[in-house]
Formats: structure tokens, C-alpha cells, sequence
């Protein structure tokens, strides 16, 4: 009976705290690299660059703008299908590793070693549309530019040529 | 008396600057390729845009002002000193129109800084950038700074007195100063080209061999060429060469980095087979022997300070950003933060100093200039020979640059003027940004990283910052550019201008 | 530009130059990375214990 309730407080105490044990924020790492130094964080970020190497693979992820590298196994990185750019918001995914201030294995870079990957969210496409303003606005200065250049270029006997030299 | 200022230099310096903006408006239409590759077609509009306004204002200003009389020293003086302001106005506009930026002001604060091949950057989320902004970007650092600069040391800085050991010794001729500049501009054009193209290759092997896809290494490869040569400092990623974790990709930054901040006139030589001039002029050997000395100090800090311990992490994060600061390019592999709150004060001042020394004249990079140090050095052993040797006795400095040319005080003194300028100038710098709050390192090493257009930055730059110190980096940026007498010599002509220009006006209606 | 006759010597030759002084170029850019390495290398070495 007491373990049923022991094990019924405990559950409903991890529910309630389970969303304060929060991921550590990318720039919280960076300013306080020492603090961190060797010990293992979570971060969750957005994929925005995925390198493999051989049977690992260093993923960047972003955060608020700043951005760290997760050193991880290449099935770790398999994972992840949308690279962050123009036309994409990379997949979210959490990271849990050791971080290192200054990583001995990787030349002393400031990087995420991960124990576990998760994806958090995919990501997706970002609509990307031709503003029908900008575009006759651009037509029409162009346009002019160049009657203007012409006209330019007749009345004052100027030399075709872009330098004009 | 300094002559009067009157309409017709006006006119000199606008037809002049017409004929500018008509290549920049062939220039700023480059990238609407690149969004054709990469079918951003959204994005075409901004550049046609400001290709427009600039073709535009480029032939109003020849309607107005043309005239056929020959461009004098002053009127190339204050016509470069406007465009670099102009120009980046101009090209501010695509990345204001592509939200690149969080204000106007900030996308004029990243055209200058594109400009003047500084790399400091305000630019918001540069991850997500369109391919094509971010084009516009790095070829603004390869026109600006990678040729621009060169041509207006090579043919117009060289032909005043102070920096007279500037001018272009190619082959020495004789000429107005139009001639030579597109003379000398395609000498350079060439020169650029084959090294922008070298090092693209380079970078994209590094980049496949770091595990990015094609497509992306052959773009940032052709990038950061651009910016490496260029001795500019952009990057395609927000964590600049952190991003690729690789050593190969740094020591290809870094090797373009040392060729870019070599002196044209060096390269100019050396390509026609004069080859070991490169070890005999002043200008490498002082180069080289502080870049050496500097690397040494900072290896030493950081590993006494136990910051890093091993070979290839101090190599990597102190050397790489020694090289990168001594070069004036700006790439990183240390994220700001934590250069600013990890490492200690020493070596973080040691890079400033490094920054204020700068790369060669001549040549992509800023700063002083290791020729002005060297000739200063020089001038030092000279004057301490001089003390003790009996009056009679005549002696005579000699320094090997391109040719034997005799230490004479014009030169010590043009030297040393600069470098005052700069001094000055850093110092001004310093005390405003601490005026701000900021810390003594932090500000002395963000000042010469604007001043010297470097680019590293210790995180004072951020869209964030105040407006009075964005404009105070941006009138830095602008004046060591353009080796800060340029500056003077433009506003000492706009204010005889002005006030001159009253009394012409008397004149006329008299 | 007016055509002018060169031989085929004085324009290897003239190449050669460009190309050999490019190689100079990187070959010296890289010496001195080595020379920074190598001071790297000595100063960990004096400083870890032995």
C-alpha cells in the first residue's frame, strides 16, 4: 500500500515539475562556460546545419540567436530532416550531453557532446512570396534607370561603356 | 592659402561620382542571379530596386554636373571619401528591404561595414538569410574592400605626400589620375579574381571534407573567398568558421587571410617572377616577424591562464584569432560571449594591439600598417644611431620596399602621422564606448576592431547596442578605411565649400 | 590593344612567373602557419609536467 502511494506522490510531483526542469538557454551556456564546464545540460534548439563525419556527425543548432555545436552519433543525426535556411525552420530537437568550455577531443571547441537526441518538433517550409508592390515598384525604377541612362547617354554625347572611361 | 572651392570642383566631383554609381548599379544587379539559381524569386525585387534608384541618381548626376575637365588630387580625395559613404547607403537598401537588419540605421551600419571590409555585423538572423542577400553581403567586402581599396591607395592615397610610399611602382609612368585608376583597376581585378577563385576551390574541398553538402560548400566556399581575400569577415553562418568544426577550414582562412593583407605592389612583383622580394621588403619581414612574435605572447597566455591546454586548441582558437585580427579579417572560432568573459584581459588587449598594427598597405586589410611600423621602428634605430655618433658624422637610413629608397624624414613623417591618426582615433573610440558602460578590454578591443576594420567582436556589437555607438563605429569604420587624413581632407573641402561658396555666390551676383 | 608578336617562350614564360609566384604565395602563407604551430606545440610542451 505505501509504495502504491509513495509511487502515486512521486509520479504527480514529476508531473508538476517536469515542465520547471527546463532546457538551458544556448546564450546561458556561452556566458557562463566555466559554470558548465563537464556537466551535462539540455538545450533545445533549431537545426541549422548538419555536418557528417564518418560515423558521427556535428549538428549547430539555434536558439534565440545564438548557436552551439552537438557532437552526436550519425544515427542520432539521421534523425533530422529539415535543415534550417531561407525556405525552412529546421527541425526543434532537445539535446542532453556534457558540455565542454573548451572540448579536448575537438580542438578546443565550445561544444555539446549528446547522450540522447530527441526530435521536439519537425520542421517545416516558410512561405516565401513575391510582393506584387516591390516588384512593379523594381520594373519601374529599373525601366527609368535605364531610359534615363539612354537619354543621358544621347544628350550629352557620353560613351556607352558602364565604367565610361 | 588653400585655393577656393568652387563650382566646377563641385562638378569634377559629381560627374565623377555619376560614373560610380553607374558601375554600382551594375554591381548591387549582380546577386539577382544567384536568386535565379537558388529560385528566391522574392527577393529580385530589392535589388532591381536599388540598381534603379542607383542608375537613376548616377545619370541625374551627370546631367547636372557633366563636364570634361581632368580629376585633380583633391577632387579623387573627397570623391572617395563620399563614395564609401554613398555606396554603402546605396546597398543598404536590399537589406533593409529583406528585413536583414532590425532598422534602417543597422542596415547602413552592415553596407559600411560591408563596405569598408570591417565584418561587424548587425544583421539579424543571418541562418535564414536569402542566399542572395547574403551574396549582396560578401561581394559588397570583395568590391569595397577586396579591389576599391587597393585602387584608391595604389593611384590616389599614393599620390599625396604623407603616404607617398603608397604609390604604385608597377610600372612607373606618368598620368592623370582617371587613366591610371582603370589602368591600375584591372591589374588588381585580375589578381583578385585568380585568388577569389583559388581560394573558392580551396574552401570548397575543406567544406566537402568537413561533411557539408555540395551545394552549400561551393556557395560558402565562394563566399568566404570573397571575404577572406578581402580580408573582410563576413560569413554565411552566425557562427562564422565555428559552424564547420573543421581545422582544414580554418587554415584555409587563414592562409587566404595572410595572402589578402600582403601589399599589391608585393604581389605585383612577385607574380612576374621576382620572387624573393617577398622575404626582402621591410613590409613582410615586419609582418611577419610581429605576426610570429604576437602569436607566441598569445599561445603563452592562454596556456599559462589554463584557458586552453592543448597544441591544436590553442593554435585553433588563439592563433586562428590572432591571425584573423593581425590580418584585419575578422573570422572567428570563438563565439563572442565567451571571448569576452572567458579569456583573460592580456591576451584579449594583445589582439587589439595586433588589430592597431593591422596587415600591409596596399593591401585588403587596416590598421597602421606593418610598412608605417616598420619605417616607425626604423626611424627609431636611426634617431638612437644619430645620439651617438659624433655630429659630423652623416647618417642615412635606407628600407627595402619593392626598391632600395632612402629613409627620408617626409616618409618617417607621413609614417607617423597615420599612425598618430589612429592612435588618436582608438583612443576617442575607447573612452566613448566606455562612456557607454561597457568594460576597458571589451571597449578597446571592439574600438580597433571598427578602427582597423577588423570585424572580431567581444559582443559589444548587436542589434542591441545604442544608437550613438553605432554611429560612432560606423564614423571609425569610415575614417581608418579611408586612413583618416582622406576624412579630413573631404570635410576641410566641404567647409571651404560652404564658406567660400558664400563669397563665389557674392561674387557672382556683384 | 595592338596586336604585337610574342613567342610562345616569352608567353610560358611570363605564365610560369604568375603561376610559380601564386605557388610562393601559399607555400610562404603556410610556412608561417607551421612556424605558429610549431610554437603552439613547444610552448604546450613546456608547460605540461613531465
Amino acid at each position: 500500500m505505501a509504495g502504491r502511494e509513495i509511487l502515486l506522490i512521486s509520479l504527480i510531483i514529476t508531473m508538476f515539475l517536469a515542465p520547471c526542469v527546463k532546457a538551458t538557454s544556448i546564450m546561458g551556456l556561452l556566458e557562463n562556460s566555466d559554470a558548465f564546464d563537464g556537466k551535462i545540460v539540455t538545450v533545445r534548439g533549431e537545426v541549422i546545419g548538419v555536418l557528417v563525419k564518418g560515423d558521427h556527425a556535428w549538428v549547430n543548432i539555434l536558439e534565440n540567436g545564438y548557436a552551439i555545436g552537438v557532437w552526436c552519433t550519425a544515427e542520432d543525426a539521421e534523425k533530422i530532416s529539415v535543415v534550417g535556411d531561407y525556405t525552412h525552420i529546421g527541425d526543434t530537437i532537445e539535446v542532453t550531453g556534457v558540455f565542454h568550455r573548451a572540448c579536448p577531443d575537438h580542438g578546443g571547441d565550445l561544444d555539446i557532446h549528446a547522450e540522447t537526441l530527441t526530435l521536439i518538433s519537425p520542421g517545416h517550409e516558410i512561405p516565401r512570396s513575391l510582393s506584387p508592390f516591390l516588384t512593379a515598384l523594381g520594373l519601374i525604377l529599373l525601366v527609368t534607370g535605364i531610359l534615363v541612362t539612354v537619354f543621358v547617354r544621347v544628350k550629352k554625347r557620353e560613351p556607352f561603356h558602364p565604367l565610361g572611361y | 592659402m588653400i585655393p577656393k572651392l568652387g563650382r566646377e570642383d563641385f562638378e569634377i566631383i559629381g560627374y565623377n561620382l555619376g560614373k560610380i554609381f553607374n558601375f554600382l548599379a551594375i554591381l548591387f544587379s549582380i546577386p539577382v542571379v544567384v536568386a535565379l539559381i537558388y529560385g528566391e524569386i522574392d527577393t529580385i525585387p530589392y535589388f532591381l530596386i536599388t540598381s534603379g534608384v542607383t542608375l537613376i541618381l548616377g545619370n541625374v548626376l551627370i546631367f547636372y554636373t557633366c563636364t570634361k575637365k581632368p580629376m585633380e588630387l583633391k577632387h579623387a580625395i573627397c570623391l572617395v571619401a563620399l563614395t564609401w559613404v554613398l555606396a554603402s547607403v546605396l546597398a543598404s537598401t536590399p537589406l533593409w528591404l529583406a528585413n536583414a537588419t532590425s532598422s534602417y540605421l543597422d542596415a547602413n551600419f552592415e553596407s559600411l561595414s560591408g563596405f569598408t571590409g570591417t565584418g561587424l555585423t548587425v544583421a539579424v538572423d543571418i541562418d535564414h538569410m536569402a542566399h542572395s542577400v547574403n551574396f549582396h553581403r560578401h561581394l559588397l567586402q570583395f568590391v569595397g574592400d577586396g579591389i576599391g581599396i587597393i585602387v584608391v591607395s595604389l593611384t590616389i592615397l599614393g599620390r599625396t605626400e604623407i603616404s607617398s610610399v603608397l604609390a604604385f611602382r608597377g610600372e612607373a609612368r606618368e598620368e592623370g589620375i582617371r587613366p591610371s585608376v582603370v589602368r591600375t583597376s584591372r591589374t588588381i581585378f585580375g589578381i583578385a579574381i585568380t585568388f577569389l577563385l583559388i581560394g573558392a576551390i580551396m574552401f570548397a574541398i575543406a567544406g566537402l571534407h568537413e561533411g557539408l553538402d555540395l551545394r552549400s560548400s561551393i556557395f560558402d566556399g565562394f563566399c568566404h573567398s570573397m571575404t577572406g581575400y578581402a580580408t573582410g569577415g563576413f560569413s554565411t553562418r552566425s557562427q562564422n568558421l565555428l559552424y564547420y568544426h573543421g581545422l582544414w577550414y580554418e587554415l584555409v582562412g587563414m592562409v587566404l587571410a595572410i595572402i589578402g593583407a600582403l601589399n599589391f605592389n608585393l604581389h605585383y612583383v612577385v607574380l612576374r617572377g621576382k620572387r624573393r622580394e617577398i622575404l626582402d621588403n621591410i613590409e613582410t619581414r615586419t609582418f611577419f616577424f610581429t605576426l610570429l612574435l604576437a602569436s607566441t605572447l598569445i599561445s603563452f597566455c592562454l596556456l599559462s591562464s589554463n584557458v586552453y591546454s592543448s597544441t591544436e586548441a590553442v593554435f585553433r582558437k588563439g592563433v586562428f584569432q590572432l591571425v584573423s585580427a593581425h590580418t584585419t579579417t575578422g573570422f572567428a572560432t570563438v563565439p563572442s560571449p565567451q571571448l569576452a568573459l572567458m579569456w583573460p584581459a592580456l591576451p584579449i588587449i594583445i589582439i587589439s594591439i595586433a588589430m592597431l598594427v593591422g596587415g600591409c598597405a596596399n593591401s585588403t586589410s587596416g590598421g597602421v600598417k606593418a610598412l608605417r611600423v616598420g619605417i616607425l621602428i626604423k626611424a627609431f634605430f636611426l634617431e638612437v644611431k644619430r645620439a651617438l655618433l659624433p655630429r659630423s658624422a652623416v647618417v642615412r637610413g635606407r628600407f627595402h620596399h619593392v626598391e632600395d629608397s632612402p629613409l627620408t624624414d617626409t616618409v618617417i613623417k607621413g609614417a607617423a602621422m597615420i599612425a598618430t591618426g589612429y592612435l588618436l582615433l582608438f583612443t576617442l573610440g575607447t573612452l566613448i564606448t566606455m562612456g557607454y558602460g561597457y568594460d576597458t578590454e571589451a571597449s578597446m578591443f571592439e574600438t580597433s576592431s571598427a578602427l582597423c576594420n577588423v570585424g572580431l567582436s567581444s559582443g559589444i556589437t548587436s542589434p542591441s547596442m545604442p544608437t550613438g555607438l553605432k554611429i560612432t563605429y560606423m564614423l571609425l569604420m569610415w575614417m581608418g578605411r579611408l586612413e583618416v587624413i582622406t576624412v579630413l581632407v573631404l570635410l576641410a573641402a566641404l567647409a571651404l565649400g560652404i564658406w567660400r561658396g558664400k563669397e563665389w555666390r557674392e561674387e557672382k551676383s556683384s | 590593344m595592338a596586336f604585337r608578336k610574342t613567342s610562345i617562350r616569352e608567353i610560358l614564360k611570363k605564365n610560369l612567373n604568375f603561376i610559380a609566384g601564386i605557388l610562393t604565395e601559399f607555400i610562404l602563407a603556410s610556412v608561417l602557419l607551421l612556424l605558429a604551430i610549431t610554437i603552439c606545440f613547444l610552448l604546450a610542451l613546456a608547460k605540461s609536467p613531465i
